[in-house]
């Protein structure tokens, strides 16, 4: 069992990274109600292995691997059905020059648009999968290297890349697509009609 | 090694952005970007949408009363036996605490066995019966508070209080101790069998119960009857450390106003350091 010197000593390491955690956690789960509770069971977890952890090594790497696992545990009993269709690979070359179009338009003003989208640039993360938000978040966030991430997700490093490549391109279509919704930038279609 | 197009380019931007990409590789398309305007301006707002969000997805911090929950739960110790029948001991005991003066007040009084000892820190034998009992005592301390009021409104009543009682302002700094989910439960003056008004005040840490008290005269008297009260307990003798679950009392002087403290939680120390005392 550990004693309080443990107990003081884990807080200190896991305190640095509290923050990383949680919205690592909150951005991650398919549902916002379970950040708490995962993150409880994350840590308590680390807690009763803490005498596994070799001191000197990345506390910060062994947290979210304990994290990762969880949160895929808690995702992976919640079916989400739109995943199917956005993992799709329909071929549809109008689709794609639209999107591309669109997304020029953003690159035109990118501080402006991504200012004005706000809160809905987090809305974008829905269209990515588990592990392609895990990778992404990862990567973007918490300055994890691909081998750090694959190590971390048990995944070749070319995975890795792959992954962090879709959620990019993934995430570009969905804030063209909130961009000419929120009316930042206009739509192929809305170019040709006039 | 023939020069790489805008298309090649571009297939390799995402790796290229995170410093994934070899030796090489970094080159010919560092090289590119070089020399190809577009493709380097296209880059750099590329890199402008990564940081915009990046900037808004670490906006999240996690809430204090998540990261105190976590903190109490980590620190909290592994269950003890019971001892329900100890249960009336434990109160009276709680409520017996060490108190002392200054030492001008103390040579005032007639009575020798009212006359207090010079005020040094003090340790009692830790004791894992009285241990227990304190912690049982703790849902019913709890239970003594009439009102929910939080932690600077409770610090606040004891500051009244203090200046009232002591003609001292008492204040408990909690900077540094977040992590110890420092709970103040209740502040109420008391009376000790001789008829003296003294200042009671009961803490949680880490779940733990911390009493506290506060005086200007001294009861020697109380002091040796919290002791024999603790020795009677059946496990009496237990060793130390306070770790194992022993209970340890502290006494210090500041400004006149003598601070005693007992409780089962190894952070007593940190507790009396963070009281600051001053005349009025």
């Amino acid at each position: 069992m550990s004693s309080y010197s443990d107990a003081d000593s884990f807080i200190r390491l896991l305190e640095p990274c509290r923050d990383a955690l949680y919205r690592f956690a909150a951005r991650s789960l398919w549902r916002k109600s379970h950040v708490n509770d995962v993150l409880q069971e994350a840590v308590m977890t680390a807690w009763s292995q803490f005498d596994r952890f070799e001191r000197g090594t990345n506390f910060r790497a062994w947290m979210f691997t304990i994290l990762l696992n969880t949160v895929y545990r808690v995702n992976r009993k919640i079916h989400r059905s739109r995943e199917v269709a956005l993992d799709s690979d329909v071929f549809d070359p109008e689709h794609l020059i639209e999107k591309e179009t669109a997304w020029l338009s953003v690159l035109e003003d990118p501080d402006r648009v991504m200012q004005s989208l706000d809160d809905r640039l987090v809305a974008a993360l829905d269209r990515l999968s588990t592990t392609e938000r895990a990778c992404f978040l990862l990567r973007l966030l918490e300055d994890f290297s691909y081998k750090e991430i694959a190590e971390q997700l048990d995944l070749p490093m070319g995975t890795v890349m792959s992954h962090v490549y879709r959620a990019r391109m993934k995430l570009r279509e969905r804030l063209a697509d909130l961009a000419i919704e929120e009316g930042l930038v206009r739509s192929t279609s809305e170019d040709s009609q006039e | 090694m023939g020069r790489m197009t805008c298309n090649e380019c571009r297939r390799w931007w995402s790796p290229y952005l995170d410093s994934e990409l070899d030796a090489t590789k970094t080159f010919e398309v560092s090289e590119h970007l070089r020399v190809c305007g577009p493709c380097r301006e296209r880059f750099e707002r590329e890199k402008r949408v990564d940081d915009a969000l990046r900037e808004k997805l670490c906006e999240d911090r996690m809430p204090a009363d998540v990261w105190a929950g976590l903190c109490s739960r980590i620190c909290r110790p592994q269950p003890v036996v019971r001892m329900p029948w100890l249960r009336p001991l434990a109160i009276a005991a709680s409520l017996v605490l060490v108190v002392t003066a200054g030492g001008l007040v103390y040579r005032q009084m007639t009575s020798t066995a009212d006359r207090a000892k010079d005020v040094t820190i003090t340790n009692v034998t830790p004791n894992v019966a009285m241990a227990s009992l304190l912690r049982d005592a703790s849902p019913q301390l709890a239970a003594f508070t009439g009102e929910e009021k939080g932690f600077a409104e409770r610090v606040a009543d004891l500051d009244l209080l203090s200046r009232d009682l002591l003609g001292a302002s008492i204040s408990i700094d909690v900077a540094g101790l977040e992590r110890y989910h420092l709970e103040f439960v209740d502040v109420r003056k008391r009376t000790d069998k001789s008829g003296t008004d003294y200042i009671e005040v009961r803490l949680n840490c880490c779940n733990y119960p911390v009493l506290l008290a506060f005086s200007e005269r001294g009861h020697e008297h109380v002091i040796a009857e919290f002791r024999e009260v603790c020795n009677r307990c059946p496990s009496q003798g237990c060793p130390p450390p306070v770790k194992d679950g022993g209970i340890e009392t502290r006494t210090i002087e500041r400004n006149g106003v003598i601070v005693a403290g007992a409780t089962n939680d190894p952070h007593l120390g940190e507790i009396l350091a963070a009281i600051q005392i001053d005349r009025v």
